[in-house]
C-alpha cells in the first residue's frame, strides 16, 4: 500500500473516532493538555502501525487499546499505579448490602459526578464497556487483565455506581427542599 | 434460572456478551418475572444515560483548535520519522511537508466533518438497533403526520414513500413508518424487510452535507450505513446486510427520497 493510500485508509477508519477517544482521554487524565498529548501520541502510534490493523474489525477498540497501553506506560514511568482493586473491594463491600434502583430526574452532571465518586479501576471498565462499546475480550486485552476480572469489575462497578447515584439523588432532593 | 442468577447476568445480557444458550435462558426467565424485567430496564436506561451524558459533556469535548491542526500534525510527524530513516527520501518528505502545509486547512476541516458524519452515522445505527430491532427507545415513536406538524414539515412526504424497485434480491416490503428520537436526534424512520433482513431508512434535518450519491460510512459494529444528502437533510440506510447490498438499497431509494426532500 502506498504512503498516500495508507493515509487515506487511516483517515477513513481511524479519524472518525477522535471525538470519543478524546472524551475518554479527557475523563481519565482530567487535564486538557495531557489528554491532547495522549490522543495525539495514540494516533501517531496508530498511524505508524496501521498495517497491523485488520480492516473491518473494531477500529475504535484498537485505538482505545493503544491509548490504554500508552497511558499505563506513562503511569508506570511516573510511579502512579492504580490503587490495588482488592483493597478497594474490601473498603466498599459494606456499602453493597443494598443496591437501590437508579433514581430518575438526574442530570448529566449528576450522573458523571456519581461516576467520578467510584474508584478509577471501576470507572475505567464501565466506560470501556458502556461508552466505548468494547467487548469483554477487547477490554481484557486493552487493560491486560483476565476476562473474569473484567466481568467482576463491571458487576461491582455498576453496583457502586448505583449506590453513588442514590446518594447523589438524596443530596439533590435535600438541596431542592432547602431552596 | 433463579432471579439471583439472572440479575448477575443482566449486565452481560444488555451488552450482548452472553452465549446464545444463556441468552435464551435469561429471556425465558424475563418473560415470567416482572421484577427482573424492571431491573433490566433500569440497567438499560443507566447505560443509555451514561452514553449520552458522556457524549454531550462539553467539558470532555476536544477543542476546535486541537482538531483543526490534527491531520497536519500527524502527517508532519509521520513525514519527519520517515526522513530520519533515510536521507535519500528527504526530498519526498519535504515535498509532503509542503503539501501538508498548503493543504492543512482543507484536511483540518475534513477531519471535523468526518468526525461529525461518523457521529451521525452512529446515531442512525443506534436508532436502527434500538427502534427497528429491539423496540427499546426511551421516547415512544409518533406518526409521521404528527412529527411533520410539530417538528419538520418534510416528514409528511414519507407517508407515501414507496418501497424501492429493481433490487437484485427481490422486492422490499414496508413494515412501519413513524418518527422517532435517538440520543436527542429526531428521524423520519421507514422500516423495510428485504432479503430476510430489516433495513431502516432514517432521515434527519442537518446542515452537514455528504453528496447526493450514497456513500458508505465507517461503523464499529456489524451494521452497515450508507448516507446521502437531499435538500437540507441527511439520509441514512442502515442494515446488517453486506455492505454491497446496503449500498445498492440506498442507490435504489435515492431518487424517490431526493424528490420528496428537494424543497425541504
Amino acid at each position: 500500500m502506498s504512503e498516500e493510500s495508507s493515509w487515506r485508509a487511516f483517515e477513513t477508519e481511524a479519524l472518525p473516532h477522535v471525538d470519543r477517544l478524546f472524551r475518554l482521554a479527557m475523563w481519565l487524565e482530567r487535564d486538557r493538555a495531557a489528554a491532547e498529548d495522549l490522543v495525539q501520541e495514540t494516533l501517531t502510534q496508530a498511524l505508524q502501525s496501521f498495517h497491523r490493523y485488520t480492516p473491518g474489525t473494531n477500529c475504535r477498540a484498537w485505538l482505545t487499546s493503544i491509548l490504554q497501553h500508552l497511558r499505563a506506560n506513562r503511569r508506570r514511568a511516573q510511579n502512579r499505579e492504580l490503587v490495588e482493586t482488592a483493597v478497594i473491594e474490601e473498603r466498599f463491600a459494606q456499602t453493597l448490602a443494598f443496591v437501590p434502583p437508579v433514581p430518575e430526574h438526574l442530570t448529566d452532571e449528576d450522573l458523571l459526578g456519581a461516576l467520578r465518586q467510584i474508584p478509577e479501576t471501576y470507572q475505567e471498565v464501565i466506560l470501556l464497556c458502556d461508552v466505548q462499546e468494547m467487548t469483554y475480550k477487547e477490554i481484557a486485552s486493552s487493560l491486560n487483565i483476565p476476562i473474569g476480572t473484567v466481568m467482576s469489575r463491571l458487576h461491582r462497578g455498576r453496583e457502586l455506581l448505583r449506590v453513588a447515584l442514590g446518594r447523589t439523588a438524596t443530596s439533590a432532593a435535600r438541596t431542592r427542599e432547602m431552596l | 434460572m433463579q432471579c439471583r442468577e439472572v440479575r448477575e447476568l443482566l449486565d452481560a445480557f444488555v451488552g450482548d456478551q452472553l452465549l446464545v444458550e444463556t441468552t435464551n435462558d435469561v429471556v425465558r426467565h424475563l418473560e415470567t418475572c416482572p421484577a427482573c424485567r424492571a431491573d433490566l430496564e433500569g440497567r438499560r436506561a443507566l447505560r443509555a444515560r451514561l452514553q449520552s451524558a458522556f457524549g454531550r459533556a462539553v467539558a470532555l469535548a476536544p477543542s476546535p483548535e486541537f482538531l483543526n491542526g490534527l491531520d497536519a500534525r500527524l502527517r508532519t510527524r509521520r513525514t519527519s520519522q520517515m526522513t530520519r530513516r533515510s536521507w535519500l527520501r528527504s526530498w519526498g518528505a519535504a515535498a509532503a511537508a509542503i503539501v501538508t502545509a498548503v493543504s492543512g486547512g482543507f484536511f483540518a476541516r475534513g477531519a471535523l466533518r468526518r468526525s461529525r458524519l461518523a457521529a451521525l452515522a452512529r446515531n442512525a445505527a443506534g436508532d436502527h438497533q434500538n427502534c427497528a430491532i429491539k423496540f427499546n427507545l426511551s421516547e415512544r415513536p409518533i406518526p409521521l403526520e404528527e412529527a411533520a406538524r410539530r417538528y419538520d414539515p418534510t416528514f409528511a412526504a414519507f407517508t407515501t414513500l414507496p418501497a424501492p424497485m429493481g433490487l437484485p434480491n427481490g422486492a422490499a416490503e414496508i413494515l412501519e413508518r413513524h418518527s422517532c428520537v435517538y440520543e436527542g436526534r429526531r428521524f423520519a424512520h421507514v422500516v423495510f424487510r428485504y432479503s430476510g433482513h430489516i433495513v431502516s431508512l432514517l432521515v434527519t434535518g442537518d446542515a452537514e452535507s455528504i453528496g447526493s450519491s450514497p456513500e458508505m460510512l465507517p461503523t464499529d459494529g456489524p451494521l452497515h450505513v450508507a448516507s446521502f444528502s437531499a435538500g437540507r437533510h441527511l439520509v441514512f440506510v442502515v442494515s446488517d446486510l453486506p455492505a454491497e447490498d446496503t449500498s445498492r438499497f440506498a442507490q435504489a431509494i435515492v431518487r424517490p427520497v431526493s424528490q420528496r426532500l428537494a424543497n425541504g
